[in-house]
């Protein structure tokens, strides 16, 4: 055991600036997705609830080939595929798309769960006391929306962060790819793996603590209330 | 003659099969309170949620001080063009629907701030004036959810008045509420009938419906069947079925026996 | 050398019954491990037990899948322990989806009100009895949804283990790119068969789940 930690004293040294350098790539990936996740979510959502027929089944189509398809071989397809189409994307932004398309699809569901979640008469408060409905939207049902939005979009943002080691089978260097490389040039895969996961727990854990927090507290002040 | 602050002819409001409104048609004078009773199912609260276009009736024109409310030209407005008209109405529901991510006194200012303009200080100090009005002035700074019932709809009422509003619609205001916590909810109706406000109260206190109104209507089936002066509805009914449902009820009037 | 898309789908079926294997093998370590760990995590009195449960189920959950098989394949070959690339892919999905399901399974027994477990034992049941023919019946009815999701999700992942050279879809279907240039055609053809059999599956989990709503 202690020969095993022992490893990690003479080499944490030269480790860490490196991947420490391949964890912002990692962050970027994922927030940048999850950015792209919200925007196209958002649109989403909006198709599904429109009047037009042709659009929700768009929508939901969309919604149903994403959640059926791997993250890896859309990855795949995007990095290998689209450049038979005449568009050629790096690693970087095709793991960012990649990413941001199968949140979408999630994001898409949690956001329509929310705004089903506030009461209708919440809206009809908002609109008899002369409201216009986008106000009504933005100041009444939004806030009490992103409550119950809140962790499942924190649990979706801890996916992405996880799911983002994927992109190093596509050539982009963040962190699992680094520490492939790193695992081959020092003969330690099982140091280095084992660290690696240490990171990705390190930004992921909290993350998913405090989603469950909230929803707790959520859950909490809901059966306060009662009625609503 | 008084010029009638709102006149509503012929309304008429169908769900699928059945038709709840056949043709309902009255007037409400300035300063007046005019109550609608009835059983369950007459058509009451969708004849109320009418009058500011929560329903759409099917047919039947409503006028408030010379202007249509929900029409233009012959079609329906949206939501957005129906706000300002709704300015006017103020409604006040029987689950309250405060919204519980705002204080009480954010709860009565949201609507004159974003839809009606005001100034932040401007709006916050009307809201403290209409919490005063309706006895809650020290819960300003409270969530909804750490009042009574009672105080919840009080509070919904002061948010109706922040909107300075020609009508006030009252929507079965105390049905929602525990038995104890009915008076105080009526006892604010009452001031505000006294103070000469112009209101519509869809409500099952008959008595106080006879106390506190002008005018009563007793609507049945989608009709209204019969319509008159408060006191001499409730306690002189003339129409079989007015006498039917108030007996019911045993709400036979103050001292004298139904004819 | 220009295979039309049916031969080229010929080759991914290959692929196709081997992530059928590790996802079966997983699945099946998914469900036991568990559920053992539900149980643990919910009825035993040790404080110590539940944390250490505790920290394997975040560990497991907060960390990529693709790190642990690379862990498992590559890390514990270095320290003699060596796996194959199926052997590894199934332990990896599997050791995951007991903690996915360790969660779901203790959150759906808490959810079932207490007083089922003692009328139970009043009733003359031993507590094993309690728990299978009263508590578990209850408790998978209610996860049911969440072990759909869960399975969609596995057959998702199979496709993880191509990283560690696993014969599996997207490890055919990379090496068809590199001897042939029907790139698109390939992908999309990966595409359509995970699509296909994904989508009966939670259909699938959809309608029992269903199903058994209905018959309460």
């Amino acid at each position: 055991m202690t020969a095993f930690l022992a490893v990690y004293s003479s080499y944490l040294h030269e480790w860490w600036p490196r991947l420490a350098g391949a964890v912002r790539v990692t962050i970027e990936l994922s927030t940048l997705g999850f950015a792209l996740a919200i925007v196209l979510g958002a649109v989403l959502v909006l198709m599904l609830r429109s009047a037009n027929p042709l659009a929700r089944a768009a929508a939901n189509a969309f919604v149903q080939f994403l959640r059926a398809v791997p993250l890896l071989a859309l990855l795949l397809a995007l990095y290998f595929g689209l450049p038979s189409f005449g568009v050629t994307l790096s690693g970087y932004w095709a793991g960012i798309l990649g990413l941001g398309l199968q949140g979408a699809a999630y994001v898409a569901e949690v956001l329509r769960g929310g705004l089903t979640s506030v009461h209708k008469g919440q809206r009809e408060a908002g609109l008899a006391a002369g409201m216009a409905p986008h106000q009504v939207f933005l100041w009444i049902v939004l806030p009490q929306a992103m409550r119950v939005m809140l962790p499942p979009l924190l649990n979706c943002y801890v996916a992405l962060l996880k799911d983002s080691s994927l992109c190093a089978l596509i050539a982009t260097d963040e962190l699992m790819l680094t520490a492939r490389a790193m695992a081959s040039e020092y003969f330690l895969p099982l140091h280095i793996f084992l660290l690696v996961g240490l990171f990705y727990f390190a930004t992921a854990f909290p993350l998913s603590m405090l989603s469950r927090v909230l929803a707790r507290r959520l859950a909490r002040g809901r059966r306060a209330l009662g009625v609503n | 003659m008084q010029e009638a602050l709102l006149t509503v002819n012929g309304l008429k409001k169908r769900y699928g099969a059945a038709e709840v409104l056949k043709g309902i048609s009255f007037d409400l004078k300035r300063g007046e309170t005019l109550s609608l009773i009835g059983p369950s199912g007459s058509g009451k609260s969708t004849c109320l949620r009418c009058l500011n276009f929560l329903e759409r009736p099917d047919e039947g024109e409503i006028v408030l001080e010379g202007e249509r409310i929900g029409r233009l030209g012959s079609r329906f407005m949206s939501d957005r063009e129906l706000a300002p008209q709704r300015r006017e109405i103020a409604m006040v529901f029987q689950l309250f629907y405060l919204w519980p991510h705002l204080t009480v006194r954010d709860n009565v200012a949201l609507a004159p701030i974003k839809a009606g303009g005001m100034s932040r200080a401007e709006a916050y100090e009307l809201a403290e004036a209409m919490l005063e009005k309706v006895h809650l002035g020290h819960k300003a700074d409270e969530y909804p959810e750490r009042l009574s019932g009672g105080q919840q709809q009080r509070v919904a009422i002061a948010r109706a008045l922040a909107q300075k509003p020609k009508l006030i619609l009252f929507d079965e205001p105390t049905s929602a509420l525990d038995p104890e916590l009915v008076g105080e909810v009526l006892g604010v109706i009452r001031e505000l009938a006294d103070e000469g406000r112009s209101m519509i109260l869809v409500t099952h206190e008959i008595r106080f419906a006879r106390d506190v109104a002008d005018r009563v209507i007793f609507m049945d089936g989608g009709h209204v069947v019969e319509q008159g002066r408060a006191r001499e509805v409730i306690c002189h009914p003339q129409k079989d079925r007015t006498r039917a449902f108030l007996g019911q009820i045993g709400e036979a009037g103050a001292a004298e026996p139904a004819r | 050398m220009n295979p039309g898309f049916l031969d080229i789908l010929r080759t991914l079926l290959a692929g196709a019954a081997t992530a059928a294997q590790v996802a079966v093998g997983a699945v099946v370590i998914a469900l036991a491990g568990g559920l053992l760990l539900a149980l643990a995590i919910v009825f035993t009195r040790s404080n110590a037990l539940r944390l250490v449960i505790g920290a394997y189920v975040e560990w497991m959950r907060n960390v990529p899948a693709l790190a642990h098989l690379f862990v498992l394949y590559f890390g514990l070959a270095a320290v003699g322990v060596r796996f194959s690339p199926l052997g590894a892919a199934v332990l990896g999905l599997g050791l995951v989806g007991a903690a996915v399901l360790a969660d779901v399974f203790a959150s759906g027994l808490r959810a079932l009100h207490a007083g089922q477990r003692e009328a139970a034992l009043a009733a003359g049941l031993t507590p094993a009895q309690a728990l299978r023919y009263v508590l578990l019946p209850q408790m998978l009815r209610l996860t049911l949804p969440s072990i759909g999701n869960y399975a969609s999700q596995l057959i998702k992942d199979t496709s993880i283990a191509s990283a560690i050279a696993a014969p599996e879809i997207m490890f055919y279907a990379r090496n068809l790119v590199t001897s042939t240039f029907q790139t698109p055609l390939i992908y999309g053809g990966a595409i359509l068969l995970y699509a296909c059999i994904v989508l009966p599956v939670s259909s699938a989990f959809a309608f029992m789940s269903r199903r058994l709503e209905v018959g309460r």
